[in-house]
């Protein structure tokens, strides 16, 4: 019976469905963490009688017609990029994205990718390197001898050095924009990489038109609402034992089959 | 003679089919803008070349699957691309085959800045054409009329059609549904962003239904059963040679 393998659609789609709110709810805490959403559609259907057809010779035509669908499937795992909450952490290497726009960074393997965790850090060498070590691009080195870092809302970084008065430039900021932000493909880290449904990365300064302002000193929280991660927990719960319920009532249906002498 | 099994068996094939569809109706219980389906039976009458007489038997068919058009609950995501429509309309999306109907609002933006719904399929505006999103627009509002304005200026208005026959319209999966009538502007649908409209299946009703597809199911079975026993004994009771 077919209702067998439509049960079985469903309790994989809220397995999975299940398996999106509990990384949600893991990574509640997580910097600059975009939450997930499992999207559901119906599969194909099967025409058991065709809607339009004739019924008679005197030409009366059947309403409508019987269709049974095939069960459901997963049609994406969607990232809302909405914006997270920004929480104060006096850190001055800790910058927020107030609005579009993600940082630009090098990968150990060379290739380019992009982050929205702005606890950035300043390695040996002077470069501005994310909580994983990775060059952010973009800014220049950092001076050994800065007292004093402070990044204004349009990216520009200032450097105090030691005994001086006036505040030096020491680079600049930027930040890539994608047409279709939840196209890029994530690979964890609080890493994106660019794809062919994201559109190429289109450089340009912070608070410019179409990219939004840092914040120094803060830092964007995750966009989890652990509420409505929980709401959707019961639910997808209660929807398995439903579909788990039509797989037992059809075996129950086999069976009286199966006794039939 | 055998009657009595052949319409006991055409109640049961219908209702293997009634249980698929409930089946159906619980899998997509999540997916939004999905219609539940109710399976419609007809009485089938056999063997009536002598109307009225003995030869004449009623038998049960599964005529149609009617798509339940109860509008779902809007639910709210804070997605500024998720549209739900109020009403009886249809988005309008454009396939290589030609327009397809959908009521599934949840829109995206693809590679070329054209709003799309959940197969990539580009929605139309009232000229029949994509509705392309400039460049750098960060705040998108959908109005209830369906004009789409970002921060960069209005970008098009989303179509919506409504049907005189909505029941004759096929659906194909992915929330697409297909249908020979000419569509007619839906000047009384509306649009709420930031909503979607969620499937309207009522787990409840359809937990009930299968139960009673089961029990019906059974019953069934016990009176071919019954039905098998008495010819058994027919058999067995007449066929003794007689003293």
């Amino acid at each position: 019976m077919r209702s067998l393998s439509i049960g079985a659609t469903g309790m994989l789609a809220q397995q999975l469905n299940v398996e999106v709110i509990s990384n949600n709810i893991a990574n509640m805490n997580t910097t600059g963490f975009k939450r997930q959403r499992a999207e559901f559609q119906d599969l194909l259907y099967q025409t058991i009688r065709q809607v339009g057809s004739s019924s008679s010779d005197a030409g009366t035509i059947v309403p409508s017609g019987v269709q049974v669908g095939a069960g459901v499937e997963a049609s994406a795992v969607y990232r809302i990029h909405e914006q997270g909450n920004m929480s104060v952490t006096d850190n001055p290497l800790d910058l927020a994205i107030n609005g579009r726009g993600f940082f630009q960074v090098t990968l150990p393997n060379g290739d380019t990718a992009y982050t929205r965790a702005g606890s950035l850090q300043v390695n040996a060498d002077g470069q501005v390197v994310t909580a994983d070590g990775y060059e952010v691009l973009g800014p220049g080195l950092i001076p050994a001898e800065a007292m004093q870092i402070s990044v204004n809302e349009s990216g520009e970084i200032w450097v105090m050095l030691d005994g001086q008065v006036t505040p030096q430039a020491a680079g600049q900021f930027e930040l890539a924009s994608f047409v279709n932000e939840a196209g890029l493909e994530s690979i964890g880290d609080n890493i994106f990489l660019e794809t062919p449904a994201s559109g190429a990365a289109v450089l340009g300064n912070p608070a410019s038109e179409g990219y939004g302002t840092l914040k120094q000193g803060m830092l964007e929280t995750s966009n989890v609402n652990i509420v409505s991660e929980i709401t959707a927990l019961i639910t997808a719960q209660r929807a398995y034992e439903m579909n788990s319920k039509v797989i037992t009532t059809t075996n129950e249906m086999m069976q009286s089959v199966t006794n039939m002498r | 003679m055998e009657n009595s099994t052949y319409i006991a068996l055409s109640r049961q094939s219908g209702l293997r089919r009634q249980m698929e569809i409930v089946a159906n109706n619980i899998a997509n219980m999540d997916t939004p803008g999905f219609k539940a389906q109710r399976l419609m039976f007809r009485e089938y009458m056999s063997g009536s070349d002598t109307p009225g007489g003995q030869g004449e038997v009623s038998m049960v068919i599964d005529q149609a699957a009617v798509r339940d058009m109860a509008p779902g609950p809007l639910v709210g995501t804070e997605n500024q691309l998720d549209v739900a429509i109020m009403g009886d309309g249809y988005l309008v999306v454009d396939t290589p085959n030609g327009p397809r109907y959908t009521r599934n609002g949840r829109l995206s933006v693809d590679t070329e800045g054209r709003l799309v719904d959940v197969n990539g399929l580009p929605v139309m505006d009232q000229q029949n054409q994509p509705i392309t999103l400039p460049r750098f627009s960060e705040h998108v509002e959908i109005s209830s009329t369906g004009q789409v304005t970002t921060n960069e200026g209005p970008a098009g208005t989303i179509r919506l059609v409504r049907f005189e026959n909505e029941s004759a319209m096929a659906p194909l999966g992915g929330g697409l549904l297909v249908t020979n009538e000419y569509p007619k502007e839906a000047e009384d649908s509306t649009l709420a962003q930031g909503m979607i409209e969620r499937s309207n299946v009522i787990p409840i009703m359809e937990m009930t239904q299968m139960i009673e597809v089961s029990r019906s199911y059974k019953s069934v079975q016990k009176l071919i059963e019954s039905e098998h026993e008495r010819q058994r004994q027919a058999i067995r009771e007449l066929g003794k040679p007689s003293k």
